[in-house]
């Protein structure tokens, strides 16, 4: 039987390589992806997704098993996306007053959503292109809580302790960011 | 109707998570108006639309993401911020960026090793606070809820997990 993540998370603590290993073999898409929902940057996802294993690696030992360890987990991984993210700003902003006066466009420029074949063949994939497309006009806390829900199927009141707000807050999120993409799909008959 | 929608349980109720006197409530809503059960259902079906595919994400090459974090983990008692020296963001003039990380590594070394969440500094913060008062126009406003969350994120750290 595979060990569960908590164990393994102990395992770490207790200075075992091939644990840690195994632990992100298992959450570095997971993290990699939660990060760029936050900060929509390959570069910046890459680099906060590291930072938060070496985290882990670092403080495995005040993981007290009262949560999950992927709730744990996710609260670094969100936390370290926040900072990178007022980091970014920051710097961005010196640059665009010389550059240009669009402000923080950057991410999205960026990545811009792929774009789809219109073929019959791809019908279904460029419906859930779309949804993923909508997607990108939500808020950073709307993305990533509904990541956490679609990807990890997280309960809202986990999704409220990774994003560290109330689960009432959660539930806004939640609701929002269905909200708006459903005004959104609605908008774009196919 | 005369009742309040119920609009942000329904996802909580789609997912099974409402119990007790609150999922009687939303049942009951949920019989009686078209409106919210139109919205759950688009609710339902988007949600399954999301679950089947994961979001179209740029991924990097995991055999080096790995290589990387080891080489970051052998050095970790310095911090290295090996993202610094890679290429930035294209648009970014190179000469003035290189005075900006300057900058912030010199934030960056007052943290200490122990890599606590609690580390964040309250200076740091100030400087951030300073700069969005002045971007306010012009920056989104969810910038400040991301403060908030990394001072709740840090008292949750110190306070729950110990
Ligand atoms: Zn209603």
């Amino acid at each position: 039987m595979e060990p569960s993540d908590e164990a393994l998370c102990a395992r770490v603590a207790a200075g075992e390589d091939a644990a840690f290993e195994q632990l992100v073999g298992r959450y570095q898409r997971r993290a990699y992806r939660l990060a760029w929902s936050i900060l929509r940057d390959a570069e910046g996802a890459r680099d906060v997704s590291q930072e938060a294993f070496i985290r882990l690696f670092q403080t495995a030992g005040g993981f007290a098993g009262r949560a999950r360890f992927s709730t744990w987990f996710y609260r670094i991984v969100v936390n370290l996306s926040v900072d990178h993210r007022r980091k970014g700003r920051w710097w961005r902003q010196v640059f665009a007053r010389g550059e240009r006066s669009d402000g923080d466009g950057n991410a999205l420029d960026e990545h811009p959503a792929p774009t789809v074949d219109p073929g019959d063949a791809l019908e279904r994939e460029r419906a859930l292109a779309d949804v993923w497309a909508a997607a990108e006009a939500l808020s950073p806390q709307q993305r990533a809580a509904l990541l956490l829900q679609v990807q990890d199927d997280l309960p809202t009141k986990d999704i409220a302790a990774v994003l560290g707000c109330s689960e009432a807050t959660a539930r806004v999120h939640l609701h929002r960011a269905l909200s708006a993409l459903r005004r959104t799909l609605r908008k774009e008959p196919r | 109707m005369t009742e309040a929608h119920v609009e942000s349980a329904l996802v909580p109720c789609l997912r099974g998570e409402l119990a007790g006197d609150e999922r009687q409530h939303v049942e009951r809503h949920l019989a009686a108006c078209a409106s919210c059960r139109a919205a759950a259902a688009d609710f339902q079906a988007i949600l399954e639309r999301l679950a089947t595919a994961p979001p179209p994400v740029v991924e990097p090459d995991w055999v080096r993401y790995r290589a990387e974090l080891r080489a970051r983990l052998g050095t970790s008692g310095e911090k290295p911020r090996a993202w610094w020296l890679r290429p930035l963001p294209i648009g970014l003039a190179a000469a003035a960026a290189a005075a900006v990380i300057l900058t912030l590594a010199a934030t960056r070394e007052g943290r200490g090793p122990n890599g606590d969440l609690a580390a964040l500094d309250d200076d740091a913060l100030a400087v951030g606070l300073d700069i969005i008062d002045n971007r306010a126009i012009v920056e989104r406003l969810d910038l400040l809820e991301d403060l908030d969350v990394i001072r709740d994120l840090d008292r949750l750290a110190d306070t729950r997990e110990g």
